[in-house]
């Protein structure tokens, strides 16, 4: 071979100079990462596995220590469900919220997002409008559209037919009224997100399968439903997904037209949790927390096969990209 | 062949179209009422016309100053507010909250993105695994956590909580990272650049759009917040949350358009920067990177 001890000298400074090489970049991606694994660390395992303990513990008021309580939360909190009417009307209100949303919002966003995906007329405009709700806070809607509500409407009827009445956010002995427009206002103002982000992900198919799609001579109705929502199906899977999540988490705008002021019969699962959270105040917080990391803990038991499930299913089912 | 919406499906298009048109008109009337109505005299408003606008020469400018002071009240810790606290508070909980957010992801995301170790894999599948499993009611858990770290109710708790890369902004930036060729690396390292010159000096540049895009979208969410900001601290308000109390709650802001006004002083800013920047933000930031 030739080899010369010159040769080999030469290879074992290069193999240190690699080995050298390959070290800096190990410390260097661990030192990028520790910071924020510590953080990971720190604030979801750390804290979600305090979640779970403190589901079962109870604070001692008197003596101001923690001791273990068995599966005393969850029973109060399944108690709950029979006895505090916000927690028993929390699923009634959250069910409906769920199937509205997905009724009102989820679905029919898919049409409206073809419409702005294939550059519709006025589409540009429409975009920004859709994204308001994103740019602006949801308390100033909220204010907007509770004092129209609460405070125009009734003049206004009131100047037509004489008949002063409450304002309907404010009239607690019309549930249903109120319900419905909490509901309204939500999907409306949730709407324009769905929009994007399905467009977002229909902006994403290559125009050429389009393009041969519209060679065969396909209508855009087939388009949509034979191309374009196979390729964004793994969008719909998510949203989906999101929208399960949803059941448990969405406060249906009260907090941002009621404070912590709602009426019991209006709560959903979302906002119970947060003012619940939130607004216990002086010490009385400890001793509710355990509580309502059981009624968290119940929920994630729920929502995870749920949501799984329903991933599974719909990925089964639905429609394939090929 | 332009990608446009087939108009023999008259019936879709004018559907859609029509629905559009009254979505964005609902939002065009609300704001635009809103805005006009927070210049009228609360005289005016309840007695003259609570719709149409008050003529120009009778708009009561003094209102937003009224406002201004109203965002002034005690905290739950018997402290006082004001609106200039509230507008540092927010800064600070929007900007320094939402570069915590970016950085943290765009650092983690670049290691798993371009570095070829096992833990790298273990970090991508934590992230789809947390953004697929959804964790309910893990707030009081958190609240302990940061009354025992000393973060509760202060600045630095939420910057703390929002060095997270646990968000779906960390599959853009993965994204975008390995859409960058590995020549640029190569060529660096060549040249002799260390690991922290060629990340600083030659790939964070490439991504700059989407790191900006990404930092102006979280800017204007952690502005609009009202919630998380009150319940990391509570004592100290932010714009968003003093809104809330404004219209709940203070007798200084009793009138609908003073109310409207507190809601302007929130709204305009956001709106401004919303304009000037409202290409970059509703470009599509997509899997592959920015879109615009």
């Amino acid at each position: 071979m030739g080899w010369t001890v010159f040769d080999l000298g030469v290879n074992k400074v290069k193999k240190a100079e690699l080995q050298s090489y390959k070290n800096k970049r190990l410390i260097f991606a661990i030192c990028m990462l520790a910071i924020p694994l510590l953080q990971v660390a720190v604030f979801y395992f750390y804290v979600n596995f305090s979640s779970i303990l403190l589901a079962f513990r109870k604070y001692d008021v008197i003596n101001s220590t923690y001791s273990f309580a068995e599966f005393k939360n969850f029973a109060s909190v399944i108690d709950k469900f029979k006895t505090d009417l916000a927690l028993s009307k929390s699923l009634y209100n959250s069910l409906i919220l769920f199937i509205v949303m997905i009724s009102f919002g989820s679905f029919p966003a898919i049409l409206f997002s073809y419409y702005i995906y294939k550059k519709g007329f006025l589409s540009g405009i429409f975009k920004v409008f859709l994204y308001a709700p994103n740019i602006i806070s949801g308390v100033v809607f909220a204010m907007i559209f509770s004092n129209f509500v609460d405070v125009v409407v009734p003049e206004l009827i009131f100047r037509k037919t004489g008949v002063f009445g409450e304002g309907w956010l404010a009239d607690i002995s019309n549930i249903s009224r109120i319900r419905v427009l909490c509901m309204s206002f939500t999907v409306f103002f949730s709407f324009g997100t769905h929009v994007l982000l399905y467009s977002g992900a229909m902006s994403g198919i290559s125009d050429s399968i389009i393009e041969s799609a519209k060679l065969e001579g396909i209508s855009s109705m087939r388009e949509l439903f034979s191309i374009v929502l196979p390729m964004i199906w793994q969008t719909f899977v998510t949203f989906m997904m999101m929208s399960i999540i949803g059941f448990f988490t969405n406060q249906m705008s009260l907090y941002s037209l009621y404070s912590e002021f709602a009426p019991s019969e209006l709560y959903t699962f979302g906002y119970y949790l947060y003012v619940k959270t939130v607004h216990t105040t002086g010490a009385g917080y400890i001793e509710l927390y355990p509580e309502l990391s059981a009624l968290g803990l119940l929920m994630t038991l729920v929502a995870v096969p749920l949501t799984l499930s329903i991933r599974k299913l719909l990925n089964k089912y639905g429609p394939s990209v090929e | 062949m332009k990608n446009k919406l087939d108009r023999k499906n008259g019936l879709f298009y004018w559907t859609i179209g029509t629905i559009l048109v009254l979505y964005a008109l609902i939002i065009v009337v609300f704001l635009v009422w809103a805005f006009l109505t927070s210049f009228k005299d609360k005289f005016y408003f309840y007695n003259v016309d609570m719709i149409v606008p008050a003529p120009f020469k009778d708009w009561a400018w003094n209102n937003y100053l009224i406002a201004w002071e109203g965002f002034a009240y005690t905290m739950q810790n018997g402290q006082k507010t004001n609106a200039l606290t509230q507008v540092y508070n927010t800064i600070v909980y929007a900007l320094g909250g939402a570069m915590m957010h970016t950085i943290a992801t765009c650092m983690v995301a670049y290691i798993v993105a371009k570095y070829k170790y096992w833990f790298c894999e273990v970090v991508y599948v934590f992230v789809i695994f947390a953004m697929v499993i959804p964790i309910i009611g893990s707030a009081p858990a958190t609240l302990v956590l940061l009354r025992s770290l000393g973060l509760y109710d202060n600045l630095a708790g939420p910057l703390v909580t929002n060095f997270s890369f646990v968000n779906m902004h960390f599959l853009i930036f993965y994204a975008a990272f390995k859409g960058i060729s590995n020549e640029y690396t190569e060529a660096a390292t060549i040249d002799g650049a260390g690991e922290l010159t060629i990340f600083v000096r030659v790939i964070l540049p490439l991504v700059m759009p989407v790191f900006s895009t990404i930092v102006l979208i979280q800017v204007i969410a952690m502005w609009n917040d009202f919630q998380f900001a009150f319940m990391y601290m509570p004592n100290h308000p932010t714009l968003a949350y003093s809104v809330l109390y404004v219209m709940k709650r203070s007798p200084k802001t009793d009138s609908v358009p003073l109310k409207f006004a507190c809601g302007m002083i929130l709204a305009l800013p956001i709106l401004f920067v919303f304009i000037i920047f409202r290409n970059k933000i509703m470009g599509n930031v997509t899997m592959g990177g920015v879109k615009e």
